[in-house]
C-alpha cells in the first residue's frame, strides 16, 4: 500500500498542498500548530472517512475563509500493484467519496480500501482510558480487514438499540417476553460473531505484540493482551458463543428490564494490557504504557499485512516526543523499508539522527516544502 | 422578512411535505410545478388521488390492495389456501407475484417490529394472521405451512422469529425464504457475505441411494 500522490485543498490550515511520495520513511517536521498532524489526519480521512481527532466535520473545514466552498483530499494510491484514485470532498453540510471516479454512497464502504495504522499521542488512552476506546479500536481494525465483521457489527448495533428501546417500554407494556426473545436472538447471532472474531484477533495481536514489545522495551518484561469478553465465560466458535449468549441474555432478562438496558454482550467487552501478568493500566509506568500501545500498533500492522497481503501505510504522529532515546532508536531501526511511513516531529534531527529517511518535508503555517 | 405564501399554496406544500421522502424543498418545487402546469394536469392528479381512496382499499382478509372487500388473490379459487406467505408491505406481494411461482395466499403485516419507532406486535396485522390460521382449522383446507417472507435485515429477521414461535406453537410448519446467490449472477462477483449465506443454506442435489 502506497500513497504515490497526495493533494489537499482547504483542510484546516492546509490551504493547498500537493506532494509525491515513495516507499520508506517520510519525515514532516515543523513547530507546533504548523499543520503536521493535519496532514496525517487528511491521509487518515481517506482510510475511514472519519477524523481521528473530531466527530465534527465543521471543525475540519476553514468555513470562515472567504470564498470557501469545499475541502478536497485527493490521493493516487498503489494497491496490490494497481493504481486507484481516491477523492474525498466535503464541507460543513455534505460529504462525498469517489474511488476511481465512482461515488461511494456509504462511508462504511470506504473502510478497507486503504489500509493504514495510525499512532498518535492520544493513543495512550488505549491503555489508560475507558473500555469503549478499546472496543472502538478493535472495531475499526477488524472492519478494515473483514467485511463480515462490519456487517455483523452494524446489525448487532441495531439489534441492541431495538432491544434497549423495547426494555424501556416495559413499564407501559408488561408482557414483553416473546418480543424480547426475537431481539435476543439477533443479538446472540451477530454478537457471537463479534466475540469470536475479537477473541481470535486479540490472540494474534498478543503473540505478535509480545515480540514487538521485547524489541522496543529495554527490560526483560513480557507483554500479553487478555481479552475479557462479555458474557465473561464466552468461548468456542460462534455457534457455541451464540448459545452462551442466549443463556446469558435469558439470565439477565429481569435485571435488564429493571434497568432498561442490555447488560450482557460484546458492547460491554474489554481487553487488558498485561506486563508480566499485571495490568499496565494500574501498574505500568508512562513509558511502559506507551511501549504497550506502540507494540500493539506494530502488531496490528503485521496482522493487517498478513490478512490483506500487503503492508499498510504507517502514520506516526509526534512519536519522537513520546519515547525515550533507547526505545526510539530501537523502534525506528526496526521499521521495515517496504512500509510507507509518515513521521511528524518538531525537529528533523530527532529522526534523521537515528534513521535515514526517503524524504524530508518542512511544514510551516500550512505550507509543505521538500528539503534535500 | 420572507413573503408569506397564499394560503392554498401553503396548504398544498404542507400536505406534500407529509409524504414519505418528500422534504420541504421538494414539496415547494412540486407545488409550484402544479401551479404552473396546465389546469388539466392538476385536476387529473386530484381525481387520481380521490379515485385511489374511493375505489381501492386493503383486502379484509390478507391486507393486499383490493377493489372490493377481498383482493383478486383471495378470491381466486385456484390458489392453494393451505399455504400462506407473510410479507411486510403490500408491494412485497407484487414482488412475489411477479415471480409467479407462489400459488398460495398472502398475509400483509403492514410493517415490521421496531421498538425504536414504537412499532409493537399490536401495530401489525399479527392477531388477524393468527385468527386466519385458527379459523382455517375447522375448514376442509387448514393451513399447513406459513412462509415468512419478511426482509432479510435485523428488523425483518426479528419479526420472522417472533412470528415463528407463535405459528409453530399451533403445530403448523413455518419456513423462511432462503438466502443466497442471485439467479444469473456469477460466483466471481458475489460478495463474501452472500457466499457465506449461500454456503450455509446449500442443499443436496439428489438424495443418496439407500
Amino acid at each position: 500500500m502506497l500513497i504515490k500522490e497526495l493533494q489537499v485543498i482547504n483542510f484546516r490550515n492546509l490551504k493547498y498542498m500537493k506532494a509525491a511520495f515513495d516507499t520508506g520513511i517520510h519525515v514532516i517536521h515543523g513547530g507546533n500548530a504548523q499543520g503536521k498532524t493535519n496532514l496525517l489526519e487528511a491521509i487518515h480521512l481517506l482510510v475511514t472517512g472519519r477524523s481521528f481527532r473530531t466527530t465534527m466535520d465543521r471543525e475540519m473545514v476553514p468555513w470562515t475563509r472567504e470564498n470557501y466552498e469545499a475541502t478536497l483530499i485527493r490521493a493516487q494510491v498503489e494497491k496490490g500493484g494497481f493504481e486507484e484514485r481516491f477523492l474525498l470532498s466535503f464541507n460543513s453540510s455534505e460529504k462525498h467519496v469517489y474511488v476511481n471516479g465512482n461515488p461511494i454512497p456509504r462511508l462504511g464502504d470506504l473502510l478497507g480500501r486503504i489500509n493504514a495504522v495510525l499512532f498518535t499521542p492520544s493513543d495512550l488512552q488505549l491503555v489508560r482510558g475507558a473500555p469503549g476506546l478499546r472496543r472502538r479500536f478493535l472495531d475499526v481494525e477488524l472492519s478494515q480487514i473483514s467485511r463480515p465483521y462490519l456487517h455483523h457489527l452494524q446489525r448487532y448495533d441495531l439489534a441492541l438499540r431495538q432491544r434497549n428501546a423495547l426494555l424501556k417500554q416495559h413499564q407501559r407494556r408488561p408482557a414483553l417476553g416473546d418480543e424480547l426473545v426475537a431481539w435476543d436472538e439477533q443479538i446472540a447471532v451477530h454478537g457471537s460473531e463479534l466475540i469470536a472474531t475479537r477473541a481470535e484477533m486479540i490472540e494474534h495481536l498478543s503473540t505478535i505484540a509480545s515480540g514487538m514489545y521485547g524489541e522496543i522495551a529495554t527490560g526483560t518484561e513480557k507483554l500479553t493482551l487478555e481479552y475479557k469478553p462479555n458474557p465473561s465465560r464466552a468461548s468456542g466458535d460462534a455457534t457455541a458463543i451464540a448459545s452462551q449468549m442466549r443463556a446469558a441474555l435469558a439470565a439477565s432478562r429481569n435485571d435488564d428490564i429493571r434497568r432498561g438496558a442490555t447488560s450482557t454482550g460484546p458492547h460491554r467487552d474489554d481487553f487488558d494490557f498485561l506486563i508480566d501478568g499485571r495490568a499496565a493500566r494500574d501498574y505500568g509506568s508512562q513509558g511502559q504504557q506507551r511501549s504497550c500501545v506502540l507494540a500493539m500498533k506494530m502488531a496490528e500492522l503485521t496482522l493487517m499485512e498478513s490478512s490483506t497481503g500487503e503492508p499498510p501505510i504507517l502514520l506516526l504522529d509526534d512519536l519522537m516526543s513520546e519515547l525515550d532515546e533507547s526505545r526510539k532508536r530501537a523502534f525506528l531501526q526496526s521499521l521495515d523499508s517496504r512500509i510507507q511511513t509518515f513521521i511528524t516531529a518538531t525537529e528533523r534531527d530527532l529522526v534523521t539522527s537515528l534513521v535515514s529517511p526517503r524524504s524530508v518535508w518542512r511544514m510551516e503555517d500550512g505550507h509543505l516544502t521538500e528539503e534535500s | 422578512m420572507a413573503e408569506k405564501l397564499p394560503d392554498p399554496l401553503e396548504r398544498l406544500i404542507h400536505e406534500l411535505s407529509r409524504l414519505p421522502t418528500i422534504g420541504k424543498k421538494s414539496a415547494q418545487r412540486l407545488a409550484f410545478h402544479l401551479l404552473k402546469a396546465p389546469d388539466q394536469r392538476a385536476r387529473e392528479l386530484a381525481s387520481a388521488l380521490v379515485d385511489v381512496r374511493e375505489r381501492l382499499r386493503f383486502c379484509r382478509q390478507c391486507g393486499f390492495i383490493a377493489e372490493g372487500d377481498l383482493c383478486s388473490i383471495c378470491t381466486d379459487e385456484r390458489r392453494d389456501s393451505t399455504l400462506f406467505s407473510v410479507v411486510e408491505e403490500p408491494f412485497d406481494v407484487l414482488a412475489l407475484e411477479r415471480g409467479g411461482a407462489f400459488k398460495g395466499l398472502y398475509h400483509v403485516l403492514m410493517g415490521r417490529l421496531s421498538p425504536l419507532q414504537g412499532i409493537t406486535p399490536d401495530d401489525l396485522q399479527i392477531a388477524s394472521l393468527l385468527a386466519r390460521i385458527d379459523a382455517s382449522k375447522t375448514t376442509e383446507s387448514p393451513v399447513r405451512e406459513v412462509i415468512l417472507a419478511t426482509n432479510p435485515n435485523v428488523d425483518g429477521d426479528a419479526t420472522a422469529l417472533y412470528l415463528s414461535r407463535l405459528i409453530t406453537s399451533r403445530g403448523i410448519s413455518c419456513t423462511r425464504l432462503g438466502l443466497g446467490l442471485a439467479v444469473g449472477s456469477s460466483l466471481e462477483f458475489a460478495d463474501e457475505l452472500t457466499l457465506r449465506q449461500a454456503l450455509d443454506s446449500r442443499r443436496a442435489l439428489e438424495k443418496p441411494m439407500p
